[in-house]
C-alpha cells in the first residue's frame, strides 16, 4: 500500500489531556493477571451500545457520466442515518423525529441502546487461528493431516489454512439495523449550481426505508429442526476471515453470514396524516417521514449464507480483462478435477457433503454435519413442522417454534392476513396481504463473479 | 515527490488548558496518578490545508488541497493498493481528501463482569481444546474476570443536535471525498517505466462521499456519529 499525500498535507494532532474522575480507575497490572494472556486473541464486549448516524449524515456511492452510445443516465445513492439500537419495545422514533411509530409492527427505525449487544462471555473475538488440525470432520489425531481437503497451487504448494479472522457473537440481544436511502438519477454539472432545496427539473428521486429487526446469528443444524429446540438447533455467529487465496496465492476472503429476525423495506413517505403533512417535504436531500406501516416484509427469517470455504473457495478481487480500468469480485471456482484422487476428489467431497451411499446428492437424511457448513439456506416464516407434525388446540393448526427472543411460541397456520410470519405486504392504511411462508435450503454456491461497468459503461449494453 | 508529514503532539495539564506550553513543575506532576483515566481528543487531516487548525464544518470541503484535476490528469491525492500476484495492476483511490475527529473519548480499566445467560466458551479455547480464559463463572471459560481496557464517549463538548427525542451529539465527526475509485497498470520498461500508482490513464467507476446535507444537498459538511455505551478491549 503507497499513500501519495501531496506536498505539507497530512497533519496528525493529539490533544492529551488527563481528565476529570471517571467511574472506573486506572490500576496497575499485576505479573500474574499479565501471565495469563497468551496472545491467542482479543476479546470485544460490548455493553449499552447504540450508533447513530445524524438523520442529515450519509455515505454516498457517486456514479458517473455515461459514456456515449448508452442509455445509461447516471445514478447516485446515498445511505442516510446508519443507526444500530435496541430492537426491544416499540422503539424511539424515526429520523425526522415522529414518534406516532411506537404502536405499529416495525414503526421505528430507531431504539434505545442495546444492553447485551456482545457480553463478556459471548463477545466478539479477534485472532489469528490455524484450522490445520481438529477443526475438520473425521479428524484423526494420529494422522491429524489426512482429514482434511487438501488443495495445491500450480506450484504444488499446499494450501495454508490459517486465517484473520473476525467471529460475532452467537447470542445477542435484539438489534434494530436501519438507514434511509435516496437514489438520484440524472445528476448533472448543473445542480451543483442549483439553490438549496434542489428539485431539479432532470433528477429523478426515489427515498425509502430499510429496516432489520434481528439478530446476526441462525440457528445452526438440519432443517426440519431449526428453531424448534435450541439443545439440537443452537445458534451460530457471522464469521469474517482473511488469508492467503489457494490458487493464485493472492488476497483472499471467506465470509459466513448468519442472520435472523425480520426485514421491512418501504417507499411510502408520509404525506397523508396531519402530521406527516407538516413534515413532508419531497425533496433531494431532506429527511422524509415515513409512514408507520407501509411497506414490504418479511418476517421471521432464519438465513445462513457461506460465501466461500475454507482451504479451496474464497473471494478475490481482480482487474476486468479488458483493462478498461473496472475490476472484478469473485468467489472462486471449486478447484480439481472430482475424479482426481490427488487434488480434486477430496474438495468435491467436502463441499457436497454427500450421504452415504449417495452419489448423486438428491438422498435428504443421513447427511454429515459437514453438509450445514458448506450448504446455505433461507427460510422466510416459521410453518415448518418438525417430527411431530402439525398439532392442533382450539385456536386451530400450529407449530411449535420460537419467537423473536428465542422464547418457546407457537404459530398458527398463515393465513392472507398474517402479520407474525412469511412474506406480506401492508399498505399505509394497515391492510395487510400475506403470500405465504418460504424455504430454501441446500444453497451451494460453485462460482460467482461480479464484474463493474462503470469504467467502460458501453460494457454494461 | 517525498512526501512530508507533519506530527504534533500537543501535551497539557488540565489546569493550564487553553495556555500555552510552559514546563510542570514538580508539584503539579507529582498530583496526577493517571488513575482517574484519560479523556482524549483526536484529529486527523487528510489532504487538507494545514493553516487551518480549526476548519468550520460548513466550509470543510473547500479547504482540500486537492484541486479538479487531481481525479483525472494530476496524480496526487491518491491512495494505491497492490494485491498479492498482481503485479501490474492498482487499485487507487483518486482525489482523494477528509477530516475525522473523535471528540471525547474516555479511556478507563475495568474487570468484566456479564449479567446476560450468552455463553460460549469455544472461541476461548486454543487448538487442543484448552481453555484460554479461565473463569469462575461461565462453566470455568469465559471473559468474566478478564481485565480490560474500556473505551466510550463523554458528554458532547459542544452541544448536541435536538431531533425529536434523541440528542444527537457529535462524538465522531467525519468527512471524505474519493473522487474516483479505479484500475491502473504499470507502463513502459526501463526509463520509461511509470508505476500504476502514479498513472492516470483509466477512468474510475465510482466515487465515494461521507458528507452531511446540513451544509448543502452537494456537499459541505461532514457527516457525525453519535455512539452511547462501552467497548471492553481483553486479550486471552
Amino acid at each position: 500500500m503507497r499513500p501519495r499525500l501531496q506536498s505539507t498535507n497530512l497533519l496528525l494532532a493529539a490533544t492529551l489531556t488527563l481528565g476529570a474522575a471517571q467511574a472506573q480507575a486506572l490500576t496497575e497490572l499485576s505479573d500474574d493477571s499479565l501471565s495469563d494472556v497468551q496472545g491467542a486473541g482479543i476479546s470485544l464486549a460490548l455493553e449499552d451500545f447504540r450508533y447513530l448516524m445524524a438523520p442529515t449524515s450519509y455515505i454516498e456511492l457517486t456514479g458517473s457520466d455515461p459514456g456515449a452510445g448508452t442509455t445509461l443516465q447516471r445514478g447516485d445513492a446515498r445511505y442516510y442515518g446508519l443507526s444500530i439500537s435496541s430492537g426491544e419495545g416499540g422503539g424511539i422514533q424515526q429520523w425526522s423525529g415522529s414518534d406516532s411509530c411506537t404502536t405499529s409492527l416495525m414503526g421505528c427505525p430507531i431504539g434505545g441502546t442495546i444492553d447485551h449487544m456482545a457480553s463478556a462471555n459471548n463477545p466478539y473475538v479477534l485472532r489469528v487461528y490455524d484450522y490445520a488440525f481438529n477443526d475438520w470432520p473425521g479428524y484423526d489425531p494420529q494422522n491429524p493431516d489426512s482429514s482434511r481437503p487438501k488443495v495445491y497451487n500450480a506450484a504444488g504448494v499446499e494450501s495454508p489454512t490459517t486465517v484473520l479472522e473476525l467471529i460475532g457473537p452467537s447470542q445477542t440481544d435484539l438489534w434494530r439495523w436501519a438507514f434511509w436511502g435516496e437514489i438520484e438519477v440524472g445528476r448533472d454539472a448543473s445542480d451543483a449550481l442549483a439553490g438549496d432545496p434542489i428539485v431539479a427539473s432532470n433528477d429523478g428521486f426515489l427515498q425509502s426505508l430499510t429496516y432489520i429487526k434481528g439478530r446476526p446469528i441462525a440457528h445452526y443444524g438440519a432443517p426440519a429442526a431449526l428453531g424448534y429446540d435450541s439443545s439440537l438447533n443452537p445458534t451460530a455467529p457471522a464469521q469474517l476471515q482473511i488469508l492467503q487465496e489457494t490458487s493464485e496465492q493472492t488476497f483472499g476472503i471467506i465470509y459466513h453470514s448468519y442472520l435472523s429476525g425480520d426485514f421491512r423495506f418501504s417507499a411510502g413517505v408520509d404525506n397523508g396524516s396531519a402530521e406527516g403533512a407538516a413534515r413532508y417535504t419531497g425533496t433531494l436531500g431532506k429527511v422524509p417521514t415515513f409512514n408507520d406501516d407501509e411497506g414490504l416484509y418479511f418476517g421471521r427469517v432464519n438465513a445462513y449464507l457461506p460465501l466461500g470455504q475454507l482451504a479451496y473457495q474464497s473471494i478475490t478481487f481482480d482487474d476486468a480483462p479488458d483493462k478498461s480500468g473496472d475490476f472484478i469480485i469473485e468467489l472462486t471456482k471449486i478447484p480439481g478435477d472430482p475424479d482426481d484422487p490427488a487434488v480434486g476428489k477430496n474438495v468435491y467431497t467436502d463441499f457436497y457433503s454427500l450421504a452415504d451411499g449417495d452419489t448423486e446428492g438428491y438422498q435428504r437424511t443421513g447427511r454429515p454435519e459437514r453438509y450445514y457448513k458448506t450448504h446455505g439456506y433461507v427460510q422466510w416464516g416459521v410453518w415448518f413442522p418438525d417430527a411431530e407434525g402439525i398439532q392442533s388446540d382450539g385456536g386451530g393448526s400450529y407449530v411449535n417454534s420460537t419467537d423473536v427472543n428465542g422464547d418457546p411460541q407457537k404459530y398458527y397456520a398463515p393465513t392472507a392476513t398474517s402479520t407474525d410470519q412469511g412474506i406480506f405486504f401492508q399498505d399505509g392504511a394497515g391492510a395487510v396481504t400475506n403470500i405465504g411462508t418460504a424455504r430454501m435450503e441446500g444453497v451451494l454456491i460453485q462460482h460467482m463473479k461480479i464484474t463493474t461497468c462503470g469504467a467502460a459503461p458501453a460494457n454494461c449494453n | 515527490m517525498l512526501a512530508k508529514i507533519t506530527i504534533s503532539l500537543i501535551l497539557l495539564s488540565l489546569s493550564l488548558r487553553g495556555y500555552a506550553l510552559e514546563p510542570l513543575g514538580e508539584q503539579a506532576m507529582a498530583s496526577i496518578s493517571g488513575q482517574s483515566g484519560i479523556a482524549l481528543d483526536f484529529s486527523l487531516q487528510l489532504n487538507f490545508d494545514n493553516a487551518l487548525t480549526d476548519t468550520p464544518h460548513s466550509l470543510w470541503n473547500e479547504k482540500s488541497l486537492c484541486d479538479a484535476s487531481d481525479a483525472t490528469g494530476d496524480t496526487g491525492c491518491r491512495l494505491a493498493l497492490q494485491f498479492n500476484n498482481r503485479d501490474t495492476e492498482w487499485a487507487v483511490l483518486k482525489g482523494m481528501y477528509g477530516i475525522m475527529e473523535l471528540n471525547n473519548v474516555y479511556v478507563d480499566g475495568d474487570t468484566q463482569t456479564d449479567s446476560s445467560d450468552y455463553q460460549d466458551p469455544a472461541r476461548f479455547y486454543d487448538d487442543s481444546g484448552s481453555c484460554l480464559a479461565n473463569s469462575a463463572a461461565n462453566g470455568g471459560c469465559g471473559g468474566e474476570g478478564l481485565n480490560a481496557m474500556v473505551l466510550s464517549f463523554g458528554p458532547a463538548d459542544d452541544g448536541a443536535t435536538e431531533v425529536g427525542s434523541i440528542s444527537y451529539e457529535e462524538d465522531v465527526v467525519f468527512g471524505l471525498v474519493i473522487t474516483s475509485i479505479g484500475v491502473e497498470y504499470d507502463t513502459g520498461s526501463g526509463p520509461g517505466f511509470s508505476s500504476g500508482y502514479n498513472n492516470d490513464n483509466l477512468p474510475g467507476f465510482a466515487g465515494v462521499k461521507f458528507g452531511d446535507v446540513s451544509g448543502g444537498v452537494y456537499g459541505n459538511a461532514p457527516a457525525t456519529a453519535d455512539i452511547d455505551g462501552r467497548l471492553y478491549v481483553s486479550g486471552f
